[in-house]
């Protein structure tokens, strides 16, 4: 049941998906690979189809775009399956792992999980479900690599920057590298990460790219100082604090201020000109922020570092 | 991302402005319908949706286009527009402005962007006054609700482009030092925002915005506890949702209603070392969001009424 009004409002999606890609010279074949036909695409663009709000979410993401912008008039059937979506992540990020799984059954059963933006939809949650419930890695990382190609086809063979990526297959590309660093396979994390920032750095004039590279950069970075590679660390760090300039969010402020400092620290010593009042800085912009975000164990270890370390004593805060 | 069924936009509109199911419907579609499009098991035609609108005041234009403007091909560079506005430089706001004014249409809500945009420029520039500035302002936010300064809007479902004028609105009521009428107007919106259909990120980004101008003013007119009080309404929201970029000045905002306070002798002097606490964590997080102005600012505040430095001062 679509009125009027819906067909209107996804006519101007439509449009808007071929004004940017036209803007950005991404061919038809580049963005829709892996999501729909380029006649499907085709389609969507000229108005003549009412996509799903998942598919059409994908596709502006590809392009660099939040969806915001757009604020999607849903027809019913596609906001229930928006909602069930909705509180399936939600019930997974607070661990109702029972009712997630039932709920998760349940939509696979329903139409719109034939599209393979669904099917990704349902394989993630799979893999994030398996996690919670303590099972084995291995098993995790393989779904995750069944999620992500059913977009990225080629993804065991291509390089990622032959593709558009877009947000939510990007973060799955970031739980691949978490995971292969917990199985211990280093080097494969680092050569997939270097993929990613190669990407993000060419597509940095899209604004959705810049808020995930911080959180790439520190994944980068952690595996750079294990080991010891403080140069190319400290390197990440700076890029990405420089990414978080004009953000609003503390997110990710605090592991980067920290993660600078502990580098910065480590390079002094190598080179033996100690500079206790660059470093103490750094540590105290990490100390403030990770208090404000009630991060308490982190921050009280940071205090006490700096006690010990610095005879820095002059810590306090109210809120 | 800002999903909305037409029925619940129809329900919380109507709602807004209290009125019943029945006096809605009259004439335009029986009970039952209105009932079933407002709870989703029915969608409605675009004529009965846009005369229900329509009969609740809202323009048709807006009424079947949640889109921001007719023409999304703006919408980059109206993004563009506003960035340059928070930087404070009007010159190339004003240059992007005109590139806007060659592409977009003229509906209600094209108008009434291009309205608010040349009032800001030509205000900030000095080519009109005040009195002006709020004219013109008045004029766009008429445009899409044309009972403005009669009605209340503390129920009003606002939507973002509204939101701004409204702060633009308050915001040239303080310059003119009428504090109070500015405050009214934030309160009115402050409580709008609670029941907005605007995506919950971009709520709370306007809300501190909202928050540190009510702070600011209320203790500018004297009322320093309630300054306090919502300055730390507006820290806690900040902490639910870790947002840095307004933080710094509302940890200011407290202090200095704080400062006040103590000079006033209705707090004992002990509270500096709070006040000093929570300079300590603004100018540690101002850097740490890397705002260099905001940092230097509650430095220099630290030396001059404190006489100490950041570095190395204890408390006393």
């Amino acid at each position: 049941m679509i009125s009027q009004a819906i067909e209107i409002e996804n006519n101007k999606i439509g449009a808007a998906i071929q004004y940017f890609r036209e803007t950005y010279q991404v061919s038809q074949s580049r963005l829709c690979k892996g999501l729909c036909s380029i006649a499907t695409l085709s389609r969507i663009e000229s108005g003549e189809r009412d996509a799903d709000s998942l598919l059409l979410e994908t596709l502006l993401e590809r392009l660099g775009k939040t969806p915001n912008q757009f604020e999607l008039i849903l027809t019913d059937s596609d906001y229930e399956a928006y909602q069930k979506r909705e509180e399936i992540k939600h019930l997974i990020e607070n661990k109702n792992l029972e009712e997630a799984g039932k709920l998760l059954a349940a939509y696979e059963k329903t139409a719109p999980s034939k599209g393979n933006v669904h099917k990704q939809f349902i394989v993630r949650s799979k893999a994030l479900l398996n996690e919670l419930q303590g099972g084995e890695v291995e098993v995790t990382l393989d779904l995750l690599m069944e999620a992500i190609a059913y977009t990225v086809p080629g993804f065991k063979t291509n390089k990622i920057r032959e593709y558009y990526l877009s947000n939510s297959e990007l973060n799955i590309l970031i739980d691949i590298i978490e995971r292969m660093i917990l199985m211990g396979d280093n080097s494969r994390a680092k050569e997939l990460i270097g993929q990613i920032l190669d990407y993000l750095d060419k597509h940095n004039s899209m604004e959705k790219n810049n808020r995930l590279y911080p959180k790439v950069a520190i994944l980068a970075c952690k595996l750079y100082m294990q080991d010891k590679e403080y140069e190319k660390a400290l390197d990440l760090c700076n890029k990405g604090l420089n990414s978080t300039k004009g953000s609003r969010k503390l997110d990710f402020l605090g592991d980067l201020y920290l993660m600078k400092a502990q580098t910065t620290e480590a390079l002094q010593k190598q080179k033996k000109e100690r500079k206790p009042q660059e470093c103490t800085k750094l540590f105290l912009q990490a100390f403030y922020v990770f208090t404000f975000c009630d991060e308490n164990e982190i921050a009280e270890n940071i205090k006490k570092y700096l006690q010990e370390e610095y005879q820095w004593e002059c810590i306090d805060w109210v809120i | 991302m800002g999903m909305y069924r037409l029925g619940d936009m129809i329900r919380m509109t109507r709602k807004s402005l209290s009125i019943t199911q029945e006096q809605l419907c009259d004439g335009i579609c029986s009970i039952e319908t209105l009932s079933r499009i407002e709870t989703g098991r029915q969608s409605p035609s675009r004529d009965t949706y846009e005369l229900l609108m329509e009969r609740m005041g809202r323009i048709r234009e807006r009424a079947y286009s949640m889109l921001s403007v007719s023409d999304f091909k703006v919408l980059e560079k109206m993004k563009l527009f506003e960035d340059y506005i928070k930087l404070y430089d009007y010159h190339r706001a004003e240059t992007v402005l005109n590139k806007i004014k060659k592409t977009l249409g003229n509906t209600v809500l094209d108008r009434q962007f291009i309205l608010r945009a040349e009032s800001i420029i030509n205000y900030r520039l000095n080519r009109i006054t005040v009195d002006k500035f709020l004219e013109g302002l008045q004029n766009a936010i008429c445009l899409t609700i044309p009972e403005y300064g009669t009605i209340s809007l503390s129920c009003w479902p606002l939507n973002i482009n509204e939101t701004r004028l409204l702060i633009n609105i308050s915001t040239a009521y303080a310059e003119k030092k009428e504090y109070d009428k500015g405050i009214y107007i934030l309160e009115e919106v402050n409580n709008a925002m609670e029941q907005s259909y605007m995506d919950e990120q971009q709520r709370v980004d306007l809300q501190v915005i909202i928050i540190n101008n009510l702070s600011k003013w209320y203790g500018l007119t004297g009322n320093y506890e309630k300054a306090i009080r919502i300055s730390k309404d507006g820290v806690a929201i900040c902490k639910k949702y870790k947002l840095g970029n307004v933080l710094p000045i509302l940890l200011y905002n407290i202090t200095w209603n704080m400062e006040q306070l103590i000079h006033k002798g209705v707090l004992p002097a002990v509270y500096k070392k709070e006040c000093l606490k929570y300079l300590r964590q603004a100018y540690y997080i101002a850097s740490a969001m890397q705002q260099p102005f905001t940092e230097q600012f509650i430095e220099k505040h630290v030396n001059t009424i404190y006489n100490n430095s950041f570095e190395t001062f204890e408390i006393q």
